[in-house]
Parts: C-alpha cells; structure tokens; sequence
C-alpha cells in the first residue's frame, strides 16, 4: 500500500483521540443508523443460536422419513429438509456453526494478519523479509486448494475448519497493515514517541496500532462473510462439517438443485437470507465502526 | 455539479454494455436444440421384370430406382463366391447402392442375389442376355415418404467424471471401462437379456469336458481400426501383457487362472505356460486346474467390464517398463472395437467415430461423443435441451428423475445395480466383534422405507450379497427386516443402549449428492435410538481404500461391488484372498469358511454350485456377518427416445415412477452400455 | 530497477523451494496414494497393488522422492501424471489457457466494474445509488458461488434458454471463437460477480478517502473544474489501492475458479488441482504447484513494476 498523506492524517487524529474520549466515538457510532441495525441484527441471530434450544420446538437432528420437503405448517414454520427435519430448527442451531465460523476465523486471521504486518514494518530488515516471504508462500497457495488438503490432512470438524480458514487469510491483511505501517512509522508522534524512549512494544501497541484499525476493521468484516462461505464452499465439495450437524453452507448446499430451486423456495430461502443478512449486517457494522473511528468522517 | 450527473449515467452505459455484450453474445451463438428434419418426398419406382425362359430357370430381376434430387449414386458390386463343402458352388451377388447427397451417405441399398446354379453357369451378363421370349413387365410405382437426414447421427452422452486415463492395466475406474468397451473389443461381451456370455471377438468358445481348456475361435474379419488382421496372436499378447509385473496390472487377477500365469508373474518363466496359439484364428488357454468360472474371471473385478484385447503391433515394440507412459493410452487408442477413437480433450470430451470394417457391421451411430459434464444440474439442463441424449454414469437428483419420467421425450428405465451396496465391517477391531452388534445394525434401520423414500421405490433389501438369480432365494429378502425392538435388545445384550450407545464410525467418499446426505441423516437417526452412535466420516477413495486394505483401521466403509455372474468368483475376490490380506479381520478367525468357499467355487455342476451356496448364506454368511446392511437399487436411466438401444425394445412407461421397467444385467453395471453397439440407433 | 528485478528474482528461489517442500509434504501427509487412488470412486474392491507401487517407486520413503523429484525438475523434468501416463506439463498446459481465458476475463469485468460502482457510491455517498450499489454488493459477497452459478443455469439456460449448459465449445465440432465466447460469457458474469462485490466496496472506501485530501481540497481551491479534480486528481490516486488488491487475486488467476468449473463443466486448473489431490497425483499436483506459483511470482513482479510506473511518489524514490 503506497504511503499518502491521508493516511498520515488518519494517524495523527486518531492519536489525539483517546485524549478526546470514546464517547465520541460511540456517539459518531450511534448516529450511523445502518451500523445500529447491523448491529441488532447480529445480537438477534447470536441470542437466537446461543438459546437454540429456548427459541426451537425441534430437534434439528431429528429426522422424519415420512414428512420429506414439507411445506411450512404450524408444527413446522419453514416446513421440513429433505431428511424430514424441522427447517426452522436447523437454521437457528446453523447460525451457531456459521456465526462462530465466520466469527472465530476472522479473528484468527486478523489478529495474526495485524500483530505480523505491524511487527513486519516496524522492524524491518531480516524479520521483514522473513515475514514478506511467509506472506507470499500463503498467498500462492490458491485458497480452495489449501482448504482440500489442510482437509484431507487433519479432518473436518468444526474446530479444524475454523481454523484452517483463519490459518489461510491472515497474508492479505498481513500487506495491507504494513502498508500503512511504513507511512505511520516515519509519521513525527512516532519518530517523538521514540525519541522520548517509549519501547518498541508500546509505541507498536500504542501509537502504530490505532492508526491501522480502520483498514483492518473493514477486512476484517469482509473475512467474516468469506470465512461463513469458505464453509459452504467446502460442504459443496463434501468435505464440510460432519453429518447431521447443520450450518447454513451446507443447508444451502442441500437446496442446490433444480428441482428444489424450482418447487421448494422454503428449503433455500432462510439459510440463503440467514447467511445474507449476517454479512450484510456485519458488514454495516463494519461501515459504522469505521467512520466512527475515522476522524475525518463528515458525519460529526 | 456537471459531473455528478455524469457519473451515475457511467453506471448505466456500463451496465447496459454489459447487458448488450450479454445479449449479442446470447444471440449470436443460440444453437438450435430441437433440429428441424425437413421431410423430403422420394419418388421410388419399382420395377419388378419377370423374365420367363422356355425350361425352368426362371430369372427374377427387381429393380428399384429411386429418385432422389441431387444425389450422387456410387454403386459397388461385390461378387463373392463361396465355396461350400459338397460340390455346390454358391454365387452370391451383392450390389450396394449408396446413394450419396453432398455431404453425408443417405440411402444404402444392398440387394444381395443369390444365383444357385442348377443347369447353367449364371453370371451377371449371363442374365441379361438370356433371350427375351415373353417379358412380362410390372410396374409398380411407390411412394414413399422418406426422412431425409440434415446431418450424421451424432449420439452425445454424458459422464460425470473425467477417466484419469485409458490404461486397462491400471484403469480401475469403470469409466475407463466403459470407454474402452466402445474403441476395444473383448473376447467375449455380456449379454444382459439372455444372462449368459455373448460372442464378441470370439465368434465361438468351445470348454473341454473338465474345464481346463478354453478354446476361442476369433472372428475371421476381424481387424484393427488401422486395417491390421486381429490374429491370436493379440489375444496372447493381452494375456502377457496383462501378467507382466513390468507393465504393472494393478488387478493382477484377470488372467490369473492361466496355467503358468504365476511362474510368468514371478519372473521364473519367460511365457505364460497356458497359452497355446492353435492357428491365426484359434487360441487355447490352458487353465492351471479346473475352472468353470474363467469366461466370468475375464472381467475385470474392479471396473466389472470384460477386459480389452490390446493390438500386439501397435505395442509390442514399447518397452513393458514404458508402456505405462506411453501416449498410446491417451491419445492413440487404436482397438477393434465398434468405434474409432479420433480424440480426447480430459475434462472435456472424447470423440469416436464409426468404425467401418467392424465385424458385426459397421454402427449405425457415426459419432459417439462423450461429455464430461460434472454437475447434476448443468446435466439436467444439458438433457431437457437435447445438448446430450443420455447419460452413462453419475445421474441426476431423484426428484429430476420423476421430472424425466412424466416427459415424453424421454425414455426412463432401470437397470439392475449389479452392485452390493453394503456396509462392510472390519472385525479386527475388538469393539465390533460382536456379531449382535451388526445384526442390530443392520435391522436397527428402516431399509425398506428408505429405498422408498429414496430410491423411489427402485431398491430393495437382500439378505445375501449371493444375488445371481440361481443362488438368490427370495426370502432372504425379509431375514433382516426392520425391528427395532429386537435390536434394541441385541445392543442390550451386548452391553449398550441409548443411554450408553456405542461409537461406529464409517468411512464413505465425500458425499455431493444432497439425497445420500439425507438418507444417512435418516439412518443416524434411527441408529441412535437403539444405541448406535453412528459416525460418518467423508474421506476420498484413496484415503478410504488405504484405512481399509492398508493400514485397517476403517471401523466400517460404505462398501459396494459387482455382483458378478458367480457366487464363487463374488467371494473369493471379494474376501482379499487373491489381494493378500485380508481387510474384514475373519481370515484368521474363520479358516474354515475359506475352505469352504473353495470348494464351493470348485463344484463343477451349476445346480449343486447353487445348493451349496444357499446354505453357504444361511450357516456361514449369516453368521460371520461380513458385510451388513445389504441392499440393491436399481439404476435409472434417462435416455432422450431418439436415442435407440436394440436391446431395451419400446421402453414402456407405466404410470407410477416405481413400476418402471427393470432390466436385467449379465456380468456388472452398465453391461447395456458395451453390449452390440454397433446395432445403436439415432432416430432422425 | 534492473537490479531490483534480479533481486526480486532471486528472492522467488527460496520461495518456490520452501511451497514445493510443503506441497509434498502435505500431500504425502493425507492418507492414500496413486494406487489406492485407482479404485473406481463408486467401489471399494481392490486390495493389492503393491507391485504397481514398487513399479512407481512408491515404495521410497516421502524424502528421498522429494529428492528424486527436485533432481528431475531442475534438469527440466516433470514427470508423468501417475494415472494418464501423460507428461505433468502436457496435462497442465492444456489447462492453463481456458482457466486463464475464464479467469481474466472475470477479473477484468469485476474489477472495471467494480471500479465504476465504488466511485460512483462514493461521489454520491449517502444517496439512493450509494445504498443501492452497497446493498447490491453485500448480496454479492454473501451468496455462495455455487447458488449463483445455479441460479443462472436455471434462469439463462433452462427458462430462456440463451447460452449453452456446458463446457468451453461445442463438443466434437471444430473449435469456434464465437461458440467459445458464447459458452464463456455465462461463467465469466458468475465469476465476476463474487469480487466485483469486494471492489466495489474497495474503490468506494478508496474514493472516499481521497476525495477529502488535501490535494483533492487543494485542486479545488485552484478552481479546477469539478471534473479534472476527480478524474485526474481523486480517481489515480484512490485506484492504487485498487491494483494492490487486484494483485493479490493473481493466484486466482491461473489456480481457476474450481466451483464455477465444476457448475459449468469448463475445463481448468481447478478442477485439475482437485482431481490431482483426490487421485494422490503427486506428479501434478507438484507440477501445477510450481506453475501457478512461478506464473505468479511473474505477474506479481509484473505488476510491481508497472505499479512503479504508474505511482509517482514511489518513483521519486527510486
């Protein structure tokens, strides 16, 4: 990432901002009403899967030969999967997988992508280049392809797929902070933070981080929804989470078929907007945090 | 502000550029799906010229002169005189008249005129210059409609998976199979309506009394696709090549039976002993000890199609140790088969084309194009537009299957599996030797209605993996049926239930098709309420095939073969003895079961063979439990009803989608797909 | 610049070696190999195999073929595919260029348009288009391809039946460029919809960060007209970030678009790769690991160069 001015305004803001308070932050927040929605949206699907079994009348293992893709009736509001099972149920203990999918493996390869882009541009030198090269042998390893055989070598639970999409997506966001990290670091409260003989830890921690937040926050939330479809990605492939346990990438996957496209919208719609509305509300989110966090937002 | 207004209307000549390139490119190249065939009006004038001499020949001579536009009328008289023991001399007379349109071949007409001598040497002048006395001519003018074919008949059939290549000694896969089928020719095919083994390139087969020594007669026009004569001497090449460690047979049983096959394998004979060339058409093969199965060992177990006869000039010169990579198995397959092979793009396509001196005839088909199409629904798409006309491996969803089956157009039919589909356990591991255990499994689920709900009722519950029809009783079908309560107990018994259910975990290759994930959600479930914890875990075949003939620690693997056409064969290749280990873990427990199923194999009378193996089931199989959960379902195939298959008939189609018509096989799946190709048709 | 290259170059050996070693290493880490590979996928007979096994030298412990193979490599050779008996760069060769036809023309159509949208929802931030395009967009990134792909054959194939369900040409007719570009033009849109997403949102965060810059503040204050200030001004500057994140996508470039490939049977690189790891074809799967990554290690040079062209301030500094 080239070095420019803007991002030397950025830092030297957002370095006066905590003297400012994070009120401010959070009342910039408050007034970006699609970051509040967002936000709704995502405590309302994490309260709904982490009381599944309050919110649901099914079990959603529970399979039922004789009701195959029902329609929705009263026992069953979103009809029943082709194995007969309660589609309502499945969609809400799918959002536990999903959203700690989407979730855990983005913050997997955040923080990782964060801690070495900054550590790779403040030192310089051999630990740069160490790192730089890390970040290329990920990078070549086209990302479906690594998921297979990182798959194929350690097995598909959910744990195992959690990490190895967080594992495989830290590179990016590697560059992307030491990008901004060559400029913050010439930036004069850096060059004074070390002239007052701050330590390499704090003014890393201190005065160089802040001034990345915004860009990784905007990546980060774009890993969230890759990471929610690297998981359907690898259920379309049969080599997503094990059988019967439901996430919304292999509900979708169950749906992908003509005939069920065609005659049975109730099997791919709720998993499809589940999954839609996650990224979209987490990427508002996302939207929110940054212009708040960004001091030259024009909404204040 | 001028330009603000500017950029969204940016947005919107790019879309719309966007849109038009979509569109022209839509248009440009939309191809025709359903083919007008314009129906031409053919004049055909038959002359019927009675020519009447004093004395007794009596010369009949038909004429049939068609009229056809623009047509250019080759005609190629072949006189072929036939020599016939005894002192008749047969001249036969065969004039084809091929009525050529620019372009493609029209109208064969091919009169044959038998002239038998009786007083006076006939020739084809001879007739015409018989002196005319009374000639009674009758014209009759007929006419007739005839459909005049727009292009070749191009058949166009789908397959879901590439073939990772051609090799018979390595190609396990029954795709390879299956291609090869239609560019090579076996010694003998199967023939699945009559349930015996049909003549291919063996016209005849004759077997010695004690069944030692089979004998082949090749058919005698036989030839290579490069116009070379098949001698016997292929058929021994095969036979040695096929043994040879050096071109590295991965199913090293094909031929095994041969005598000396094993002292050829070792390196200690420098030829396979059995094999003794009688003339250019004749071979013998000499069996090591008496076999009646050997017809049935010719398939190769693992992709249940007959092998191929490979073309000894073509590679005797490769070295065997370079054989393996030599591009003779990607891009030169040359066989004797009904189809030449003209190309092969993987992922793509292979594209044969008719063969014209094959021996049964040249195919009626003149372009077989073989599709790689891996998603079910582009295929589904692919058939409903005519892009393909039928699909040989890898179908479509069930409820896709139901579609085909209201639609006109196409012909739906099963065809017997000609697969066990099975669980098979590894009884090595101590956890699962208790035979309660499997029994439980294997009635602790509602097979019967699972096949229902589906396999749309084309499946059915076996309780013996001896199908052939004259081993198979029928009532085995219920010794398993669902009974959930005495599974229950069983797993009581066996110290376990719901509360404290045991841990099974399954192998099975990662499973795309979203009807098989369900139906083992459906078995999870009804497993779990009798105290089975039942696991599956998704790994490829490779992974799956190293858990269970390697390293043996697959608990239980989704398991299915070929049925074969002999219980003796079916077992004894199945129960690893001629892999070596043996991968279920009862080799040693059991050793007397493997002597008994050798001397089963070994009966010669088909009868007593059948006996045997009927109590084999019920005293042995039943109780060892090698395989559980034993089920077939049938095949269904969608073919596009312009596509013909002699061998199906009118495919009728009754009203319900479960009474379709199930057709036989002979020796494994798909032996529809290998059977007298050439007698394939596209209706126009 | 010269002597950056060489470096540049130079740097790329180490890289190359250490995938290579991972490559093979996890490859040989996964259960299987070639022979137990060669079962037919529906079955699981076939027990043996072991003098297959010695004849394909997979007998040798995982190192000392590495080292077989490094040795063969560097002298140029890479070998047979295990089960084709073809040579690895055959196989591979024939791949690359429908992959690379696919795969650029969606990575141009995604990033022109993504491009465009971005900026248009940034010059009119807040507005009807802005919430529209994002909206839009996040519908996008959140969908899985496959559904897309789906979608599309139903629609554009089955009910309007506009493009051909499958493959790259019509099969076993002579190759045309107006039947390649008719069944390209499905698949590339597909393709290009999952990134032209992520672009859109990259080129309006760019954009928007630009527009409040000094420059962008300064040339107004010069009084240029609103359109040189953002075409030449805004719109250079905020696309550098737009290339960084269009070099990353390289790999996608020659690694394929496995789902799309398989939805729409077009023959490439991934589908090859999957098959390569399914099969245990170690051979090719080496051989299309150093391909892609040496064609990118290129294209990232590339680009590198032509980004200090284009970026003035690196320039400066040489």
């Amino acid at each position: 990432m080239a070095a420019s001015g803007a991002a030397g305004d950025v830092a030297a803001e957002v370095e006066q901002a905590p003297r400012r308070g994070r009120r401010r932050v959070w009342r910039r927040f408050r007034r970006h009403r699609l970051a509040l929605l967002g936000t709704a949206i995502l405590v309302v699907f994490t309260f709904m899967a982490a009381f599944a079994p309050l919110v649901t009348w099914h079990d959603p293992n529970d399979t039922d030969i004789d009701a195959l893709r029902t329609p929705p009736s009263w026992s069953h509001v979103m009809g029943t999967d082709e194995a007969g099972r309660d589609q309502y149920a499945r969609v809400v203990y799918a959002g536990r997988i999903s959203i700690a999918v989407g979730l855990v493996a983005a913050a997997i390869s955040t923080i990782i992508g964060t801690f070495l882009g900054i550590v790779s541009a403040y030192a310089g030198g051999w630990l740069d280049n160490l790192i730089q090269r890390a970040v290329e042998i990920v990078m070549m390893f086209p990302t479906l392809f690594a998921l297979i055989l990182l798959v194929a070598v350690i097995g598909a639970s959910v744990w195992n797929i959690i990490f190895i999409i967080g594992i495989l997506g830290w590179p990016g966001k590697t560059r992307l902070v030491r990008g901004q990290v060559l400029s913050l670091k010439e930036m004069d409260f850096v060059i004074g933070a070390r002239a007052v003989g701050a330590g390499h830890w704090r003014i890393m921690l201190i005065h160089i981080l802040p001034g990345v937040v915004p860009y990784v926050i905007v990546a980060a939330t774009l890993t969230i929804a890759g990471a929610i479809l690297s998981e359907a990605s690898l259920s379309f492939l049969g080599l997503g989470v094990r059988l019967p346990t439901a996430t919304w990438g292999n509900m979708m996957n169950a749906a992908q078929s003509l005939n069920v496209l065609k005659n049975q919208p109730w099997l791919w719609l709720p998993p499809g907007i589940a999954i839609s509305t996650t990224v979209i509300a987490v990427n508002f989110l996302g939207d929110g945090l940054r212009d708040a966090l960004d001091p030259r937002s024009t909404i204040d | 502000m001028n330009t603000f207004w500017k950029a969204p209307r940016m947005v919107l000549v790019c879309i719309m550029a966007v849109v038009a390139a979509f569109l022209f490119l839509a248009a440009c190249g939309t191809r025709e799906v359903v083919k007008e065939v314009p129906v031409e009006v053919v004049v055909e004038k038959e002359v019927v010229k009675t020519v009447e001499v004093p004395g007794e020949t009596v010369v009949v001579e038909k004429e049939v002169v068609k009229e056809v536009p623009v047509e250019v009328v080759v005609e190629k008289e072949v006189v072929r005189t036939v020599e016939v023991p005894g002192e008749t001399v047969v001249v036969e007379k065969e004039v084809v008249k091929t009525v050529e349109v620019p372009g493609e071949t029209v109208v064969v007409e091919k009169e044959v005129v038998k002239e038998v001598p009786v007083e006076v040497v006939v020739e084809k002048e001879v007739v015409k210059e018989v002196p005319v006395e009374v000639v009674v001519e009758k014209e009759v003018v007929k006419t007739v409609e005839v459909e005049r074919p727009t292009e070749e008949k191009v058949l166009r059939v789908r397959m879901a998976n590439m073939p990772p290549g051609f090799n018979p000694h390595t190609g396990g896969s029954g795709a390879v199979t299956i291609t090869l089928g239609w560019t090579f020719s076996r010694l003998v095919q199967p023939g699945p309506a009559t349930g015996t083994w049909a003549p291919d390139l063996a016209a005849g087969w004759e077997v010695n009394e004690d069944a030692t020594e089979y004998t082949f007669y090749l058919q005698k026009h036989a030839k290579w696709h490069d116009g070379t004569p098949v001698t016997a001497n292929d058929v021994a090449f095969t036979v040695r090549s096929l043994l040879n460690p050096q071109s590295a047979e991965w199913m090293v049983n094909t031929y095994a039976s041969v005598k000396g096959a094993k002292a050829f394998q070792e390196g200690t004979a420098t030829d396979v002993e059995g094999i003794q060339i009688v003339d250019d058409h004749t071979i013998k093969l000499i069996m090591e000890r008496p076999n009646v199965t050997f017809l049935d060992e010719l398939v190769v177990v693992a992709a249940l199609s007959p092998a191929p006869i490979l073309p000894e000039h073509a590679l005797k010169d490769i070295p065997d140790d370079q054989l393996f990579e030599h591009d003779f198995w990607s891009q030169g397959l040359m066989g004797s088969g009904p189809f030449k092979f003209v190309s092969w793009v993987p992922q793509q396509a292979m594209v044969l084309e008719a063969f014209d001196d094959f021996y049964f005839g040249r195919p009626n088909i003149d372009r077989l194009i073989l599709e790689i199409i891996p998603s079910a629904d582009a295929t589904q798409i692919a058939l409903q537009r005519g892009e393909v006309d039928t699909t040989v491996r890898g179908g479509v969803s069930l409820a896709a299957n139901k579609e085909f089956f209201q639609d006109p157009r196409f012909d739906v039919y099963g065809t017997q599996a000609g697969l066990i589909s099975s669980y098979a356990w590894n009884q090595r591991i101590e956890r699962l030797r208790d035979p309660r255990i499997r029994e439980a499994f294997w009635i602790g689920v509602d097979w019967a209605k699972i096949c229902d709900r589906f396999y749309g009722g084309l499946c059915n519950v076996k309780g013996s993996p001896l199908f052939q029809s004259f081993v198979y009783k029928p009532e085995w079908d219920t010794r398993f049926a669902y009974n959930p309560s005495r599974a229950t107990s069983l797993m009581e018994a066996a110290g376990y239930s719901v509360s404290n259910p045991i841990d099974i975990t399954m192998i099975t290759r990662p499973i795309t098709n979203p009807d098989y994930r369900a139906e083992l959600a459906v078995q999870q479930d009804m497993l779990g309420d009798v105290g089975i914890n039942f696991i599956v875990k998704e790994q490829d075949t490779a992974a799956g095939q190293s858990a269970w003939y390697d390293t043996y620690d697959a608990e239980i693997i989704s398991w299915a073969a070929g049925q074969g056409s002999e219980p003796g064969v079916f077992l004894l290749s199945n129960l690893g003895l001629t892999g070596g280990e043996n991968a279920f873990g009862i080799h040693h427990q059991y050793p007397d079961f493997y002597t008994a199923m050798e001397e089963g194999a070994a009966i010669v009378d088909r009868g007593e063979r059948a006996k045997f193996f009927q109590d084999f089931t019920e005293t042995w199989l039943w109780d060892i439990l090698p395989w559980t959960s034993i089920r077939e379902a049938a095949r269904v195939k969608i073919q596009n009803n312009r596509f013909r298959m002699p061998i199906l008939g009118d495919v009728p189609k009754p009203s319900r989608y479960g009474d379709m018509p199930i057709y036989p096989i002979h020796a494994g799946r798909d032996d529809n797909w290998i059977y007298h190709m050439e007698q394939w048709d596209i209706r126009q | 610049m010269q002597q950056y290259i060489i470096r540049r170059l130079l740097v790329s050996i180490p890289v190359l070696l250490v995938i290579s070693m991972m490559t093979y290493g996890f490859a040989n880490l996964v259960p299987g190999d070639p022979v137990s590979a060669m079962a037919d996928p529906e079955l699981m007979t076939g027990a043996g195999g072991d003098a297959l096994r010695e004849r394909l030298g997979l007998n040798q412990p995982v190192h000392i073929r590495y080292v077989i193979w490094l040795r063969e490599v560097l002298t140029g050779n890479f070998g047979y595919s295990y089960h084709s008996g073809e040579p690895v760069l055959k196989v591979i060769g024939r791949a690359v260029l429908p992959t690379v036809e696919l795969t650029s023309v969606a990575l141009v159509m995604s990033v022109v348009l993504g491009t465009v949208f971005g900026v248009v929802a940034a010059l009119r931030q807040y507005s009807l288009y802005d919430y529209a395009l994002s909206v839009a967009a996040l519908f996008g990134v959140s969908i899985p391809t496959f559904f897309f792909a789906l979608l599309a054959l139903y629609l554009f194939v089955a009910v309007w039946g506009l493009f051909p369900s499958h493959g790259m040409s019509q099969a076993g007719a002579e190759f045309s460029l107006v039947s390649n570009l008719h069944h390209l033009a499905l698949p590339a849109v597909v393709l290009s919809l999952d990134s032209m997403a992520g672009n859109t949102r990259y080129a309006r965060t760019a954009m928007l960060e630009v527009m409040q810059s000094d420059y962008v503040r300064t040339a107004r204050a010069k009084g240029l007209p609103e359109f040189a200030v953002i075409g030449r001004h805004a719109f250079q500057n905020a696309l550098l970030p737009l290339i960084t994140v269009t070099t990353l996508r390289l790999p996608f470039l020659f690694s394929g678009a496995l789902i799309i490939e398989f939805m729409f049977a077009w023959p490439g690189m991934g589908r090859l790769s999957v098959e390569a790891i399914y099969l245990r074809d170690y051979t090719l799967l080496m051989g299309l690991t150093m391909i892609i990554t040496a064609l990118v290690l290129g294209a990232n040079l590339l680009a590198d160069v032509l980004y200090a062209y284009a970026d003035p301030r690196i320039r400066v500094r040489g």
